[in-house]
């Protein structure tokens, strides 16, 4: 029962804590014109998909939709791109998990795909809806890599502090109901 | 391949609809957001002032000890400053009396330059950096509107985007676009003023984009002063907005193109003042005197 409240608070908090990210970082980095983005609450999603859901059940999708929603209506007015796209990133990497193993690596190198899936869908929406007009170059020089990057180096933390649990708790969570 | 069965297929399907059908939505020019989306902004809001305050507090040491070196040298320069503002206050207050007197004699009693300001705090920003938004922690309940003008002590930084009831988003200058426009105005001692109007943010040049609508052989300088005009009866007028740094013809050499570098510092913003003008449109005149 507490482990169904958990996992919810902590993807809530990542999500206020995102608001104030970019405040942390020192400001030479933010006055320059790359666009570092922390995909916080997706990296927490993308571990709760690859250690703590099974191959039948579909939770961090569920929480993929709803923060997805949450995140539009917080940050940026334009409702539907997030909510559609993390669990549609989420949902990818459920058979992505099927096939490959989950270790720390592999734990970086889904990211990193899924970061680039992420990154170019909200890419395009935005450009179809007129809210950007940069061209990709930029993009994927100023934008894609520099996120890559600090995502990157954030999930070594979260990893650390999580996977076990997220193991321990799908453990009591799954295998009672069996 | 149980990525393609059909089921998946048709839950891909209904997501792509609901994600166009929720795009539209929120794209059809509401005037303001619902609701629900505003009790979830005011309640995150809140949140996120909590959270910010550690951050707030580790940010103003850095600043301090920045300072603390720069002490000897500021401390010079604003000496010099003030023995000349002090004539400048004498001038000031003399002319501003007679302003007020001649205002008197013509019966008007607000100017486009007067507002209310509306001190807020920046609680968050968003890590969407598409968008260039902030939140801060005034709303409705403190009478900030859609479209107000957002500045700090050094100029003007961007306008009010949504208003829940305690919190809002303001859309920073730098995601500015063709479809906000401010107009600014060149002012002139001499001669008529330069009027044009600032048309988005060249994120290579990472200045302004200051098109100057009237045809004039009077020549833009580097660094002279643009502030917002009235003409465009959203913001106050003399608002400053930024420094001209670079002065370009446009192709058909018709119009001049300007790049500004704004006043404030956007990247790092902690206060701000939300400026709610006291000289009414004539549009909301009209709502007036409907709600009465």
């Amino acid at each position: 029962m507490i482990i169904r409240l958990l996992l919810p608070l902590i993807a809530f908090l990542l999500l206020i804590l995102e608001g104030v990210a970019i405040d942390l970082l020192p400001s030479f980095i933010t006055s320059q014109e790359l666009l570092i983005v922390p995909h916080w609450v997706f990296i927490f999603l993308l571990l709760i998909n690859l250690f703590y859901d099974t191959n039948e059940t579909y939770h961090s999708i569920a929480y993929g939709l709803l923060f997805g929603l949450l995140i539009d209506i917080v940050y940026t007015d334009l409702l539907g791109v997030y909510m559609f796209i993390y669990p549609f990133a989420l949902y990818i990497i459920h058979f992505m998990k099927r096939i490959l193993q989950t270790n720390f690596l592999m734990s970086i190198v889904i990211l990193i795909v899924s970061l680039v899936v992420v990154e170019l869908s909200i890419y395009f929406i935005y450009l179809l809806t007129g809210m950007i007009s940069s061209p990709i170059s930029f993009f994927l020089l100023k934008r894609l890599l520099p996120t890559i990057i600090a995502n990157v180096l954030f999930i070594v933390p979260i990893y650390v502090m999580f996977v076990r649990r997220l193991n321990k708790w799908s453990r009591v969570r799954f295998d009672t109901l069996q | 391949m149980s990525f393609f069965r059909r089921k998946s297929l048709f839950v891909l399907l209904i997501g792509l609809i609901a994600l166009v059908v929720l795009i539209g939505y929120s794209n059809s020019n509401r005037a303001e957001v619902s609701k629900p989306e505003q009790i979830v902004i005011d309640a995150v809001g809140w949140l996120q002032y909590i959270a910010k305050q550690p951050v707030a507090f580790i940010q103003s040491i850095t600043e301090t000890v920045h300072d603390i070196k720069n002490t000897y040298e500021e401390n010079r320069l604003l000496r010099e400053k003030l023995a000349e503002y002090k004539t400048l206050i004498y001038e000031n207050q003399e002319i501003v009396k007679e302003n007020e007197e001649l205002r008197k004699l013509l019966e008007v009693t607000n100017s486009p330059r007067d507002f209310d300001p509306i001190i807020a705090n920046v609680v968050s920003r968003s890590p969407e950096r598409w968008l260039d938004q902030v939140t801060i922690n005034r709303g409705s309940q403190h009478g900030v509107k859609k479209n107000m003008a957002v500045i700090t002590a050094d100029g003007m930084v961007g306008k009010i985007q949504t208003v829940a009831t305690t919190t809002s988003t303001v859309q920073l200058l730098t995601g500015f676009d063709q479809l906000n426009r401010i107009s600014a105005t060149i002012s002139r001692k001499d001669s008529d003023n330069i009027f044009g109007l600032i048309e988005g943010y060249d994120s290579e040049k990472e200045a302004l984009i200051f098109r100057i609508i009237e045809q004039s052989d009077k020549d833009v300088k580097k660094d002279e002063l643009v502030v917002s005009s009235n003409m465009g009866g959203l913001y106050p007028s003399g608002l400053p907005i930024g420094t001209i740094e670079e002065i370009e013809p446009d192709q058909f050499g018709l119009t001049q193109t300007a790049y500004v570098k704004p006043a404030a510092n956007i990247y790092e913003l902690n206060e701000v003042i939300v400026v709610d003008r006291l000289l009414k449109t004539n549009d909301e005149q009209e709502e007036a005197e409907e709600e009465q």
